[in-house]
């Protein structure tokens, strides 16, 4: 039989800034790559959704314009969010959309927005926009998400994330909050540069751009393996794919990140 | 004095930049002399009896540029623009420089035509003073150097406010574009009224929320991306009614054929040498500027229908017995535009070539916002080249476009060679390459013998 997932991508019409849409056509193609069935069904403000039929949920980045618009929908729906979170649904959500996951946004003009509060984390403005090429570490983070040993024999293929990151918000975490990865390069969540991102349970958040899944195949197939465990109540391996394109980009990714100039932006 | 130093030392810098061979000379003797005389470009400019008008949006500037050059030399004007893409501020004061007296009191040339960055407008709008701003489009560009798009919008508002006594000659069809009438009391429209025309992209991933209130815009009409007839639902906010307008496009493979509407109540019939609908909204925003300097319809149909592509923007370059197209693309929009204009029944073969330097953006993930799809059933040779060839190549593969036939070669000028011996006598290789990789390709072809330096 053929297994099938469905993934609900929130607001694609708002939420959907720096190459958003190359995630979900990673999560579509690698699915029928894998031999999975995959629905996406786009939600917008005020459509009907049943989270409980969602095993994976998607929302990206958007402009400040963008999230005041969907922030109130968004949080309508948070407690049924956060429960089938807390059943095992996996969730990728992406700068605009990490910091909405959060508890709440100070924005620069000193208005708030409510977030949904998944992770213990809440954004602040910033002055500076933080902006370049970023490598995050999952290894010390990750030991009870990372599958070792899938797919490729060397761990660090498997634990790196590459990206761009672009943000002005300021993400801390509480005492709850665990981080996604520690930088290698880059700013990270408040630009300090050493946590980046934020993991509970299946759902993480991350600043990462680029867009993030292509070029990094292991943690495309994590949230796909995510969400069969979800929907199967049990554990089901997917055969590997040759991923050499991308991880020859995954690696081009890792030396560009040292050698691009970095941009000042005022 | 300073005015003075500041010509002469530009002067030679021009003359030792084109004797190095160091390309063309446009930005460096720019820098130096705003360097010595940081009022140089007012000074200049005021010398040009029919004032300034300044390009300015996210896509088409240079083409837009390239044709009211054409539509305005077709009426006896010597123009003077910085069509070499060189559109920053320094950029304008080397081309005035070239054109200027020594002593700076004369600067040859009736009017000037100057493209200019969106984030650079607050800085060159009071030092020019144009007599027309012209506004294209807004779509996403080079965010990670702009910040996001409704803050360019903002920017380029604020540049408006400053040019109270300045046309703004504004994209009644890009509600963005529309919004910015509110900053400036001389605002005029152009837009497409063509009502078999409504072909809309599948990737409508720009701005389509009203920037009035957020709310999502109603389009009875979507030529692409959010280009359209729109309306507020709930605020009014609507697409304004414009006074140019094209009224009827026929388009066939090898030419577009527009019927125009200028303000000044004129029809024209016109052929345009470039395809895409893009294209016709550059040559309707170049009519509109040229209208209101008091061309003739039959002045803008000469000047268009004689003018040749832009430097890098689908220029044809013969070389031997095959030939180049060259689309340079810089965001999702025009990258979805381009392969849409470059797909047809036949077979093609394109070189893709992806550079992340500062003029491309640094932040590649735009290839992931176009539409590149249509690709995967139509190619013979596929090349994905420049510094991130392979981010190109997985967003091809993500296409569908098998791996196998996906040859990665991030040296521009080992993926021309592959791709010109590949490729069968009389065929043609589309090129679709970032900005500098465009130079950089461009370079390659000047040193060869097959194109012309860009300042020439």
């Amino acid at each position: 039989m053929n297994y099938k997932i469905t993934i609900y991508h929130m607001y694609p019409d708002a939420m959907n800034l720096y190459g958003d849409y190359g995630n979900i056509l990673t999560l579509q193609k690698r699915c029928v790559w894998h031999g999975v069935d995959c629905k996406i069904v786009n939600i917008s403000v005020g459509d009907k959704a049943h989270f409980e039929d969602c095993d994976l949920l998607f929302i990206g980045g958007g402009q400040d314009r963008g999230q005041k618009n969907i922030a109130d929908d968004l949080v309508m729906r948070g407690h049924k969010i956060k429960e089938e979170i807390d059943k095992g649904m996996a969730a990728l959500t992406i700068c605009g959309g990490f910091q909405l996951f959060g508890k709440y946004f100070k924005m620069a003009n000193g208005s708030t927005l409510e977030g949904i509060g998944v992770f213990d984390a809440w954004t602040e403005a910033g002055n500076k926009r933080l902006v370049g090429n970023i490598i995050v570490d999952c290894r010390k983070t990750s030991s009870d998400w990372v599958l070792k040993s899938r797919f490729q024999s060397d761990e660090t293929l498997h634990t790196t994330l590459v990206g761009f990151e672009n943000h002005s918000g300021r993400t801390y975490l509480g005492p709850n909050g665990k981080p996604l990865g520690t930088v290698i390069k880059g700013y990270g969540n408040v630009g300090d540069g050493t946590f980046e991102g934020a993991v509970y349970k299946n759902a993480f958040g991350t600043y990462l751009h680029g867009s993030l899944l292509p070029k990094n195949p292991w943690f495309a197939d994590h949230l796909i393996l995510a969400a069969l465990k979800r929907r199967y109540d049990t554990h089901i391996d997917l055969k590997p794919l040759d991923d050499s394109l991308e991880l020859e980009a995954h690696e081009f990714a890792k030396t560009r990140a040292y050698t691009a100039k970095t941009d000042t932006i005022k | 004095m300073r005015k003075f130093l500041a010509i002469a030392i530009g002067k030679l810098a021009m003359f030792f930049s084109r004797a190095l061979k160091r390309g063309g000379g446009t930005a460096l003797p720019g820098l130096l002399a705003q360097i010595i005389d940081r009022k140089i470009l007012a000074k200049l400019t005021s010398n040009l009896k029919n004032g300034v008008i300044i390009i300015t949006g996210t896509n088409g500037k240079t083409t837009t540029a390239k044709m009211l050059t054409d539509i305005l030399s077709s009426a006896k004007m010597d123009v003077v623009t910085n069509q070499s893409g060189s559109n920053l501020s320094r950029g304008l004061v080397s081309t005035l420089i070239a054109r200027s007296s020594l002593t700076g009191r004369r600067t040859k040339g009736d009017v000037g035509i100057f493209e200019i960055d969106e984030a650079t407008m607050l800085e060159a709008v009071p030092k020019v003073d144009p007599k027309i701003i012209v506004v294209t489009n807004l779509f996403r560009d080079q965010l990670d150097r702009y910040g996001e798009i409704d803050k360019t919008a903002t920017l380029i508002g604020h540049a408006l406010e400053y040019a109270k006594g300045t046309t703004v000659v504004l994209n009644a069809d890009d509600p963005l574009v529309a919004f910015l009438s509110k900053f400036n009391k001389n605002a005029v429209f152009y837009g497409i009224e063509d009502s078999n025309l409504n072909d809309a992209s599948g990737f409508d991933n720009d701005n389509r929320e009203c920037v009035e209130c957020g709310t999502k815009l109603d389009y009875k009409a979507r030529y692409f991306s959010h280009i359209g007839k729109y309306a507020c639902p709930k605020c009014g906010f609507k697409r304004p009614n414009p006074e140019n307008t094209v009224y009827k496009i026929t388009i066939k493979p090898e030419e577009t054929n527009i019927s125009l509407h200028t303000s000044k109540k004129e029809n024209a019939d016109i052929r345009l040498n470039v395809p895409g609908l893009y294209n016709i909204y550059n040559a309707l925003a170049a009519s509109s500027a040229a209208s209101f300097l008091n061309v003739t319809a039959d002045q803008i149909k000469y000047g268009l229908e004689n003018s040749s592509a832009a430097f890098g923007r689908m220029e044809k370059i013969q070389v031997k017995d095959k030939y180049l197209y060259l689309l340079l693309v810089k965001n999702p929009t025009g990258f979805t535009e381009s392969v849409k204009s470059i797909v047809s029944d036949k077979t093609i073969n394109i070189l893709l070539a992806l550079n992340d330097n500062f003029a491309d953006g640094t932040d590649v993930s735009w290839i992931w916002d176009a539409e590149v799809e249509p690709l995967a059933t139509k190619t013979n040779v596929v090349i994905a080249s420049g510094i991130r060839a392979l981010d190109m190549a997985v967003r091809l593969k993500y296409a569908e476009i098998s791996p196998k036939i996906i040859q990665v070669e991030s040296n521009l000028s080992k993926a021309l060679e592959i791709g010109l011996d590949q490729i069968p006598a009389g065929e043609t290789l589309f090129v679709l390459p970032t900005y500098t990789a465009m130079m950089e390709l461009r370079n390659l072809l000047v040193k060869q013998g097959y194109a012309t330096p860009f300042w020439e």
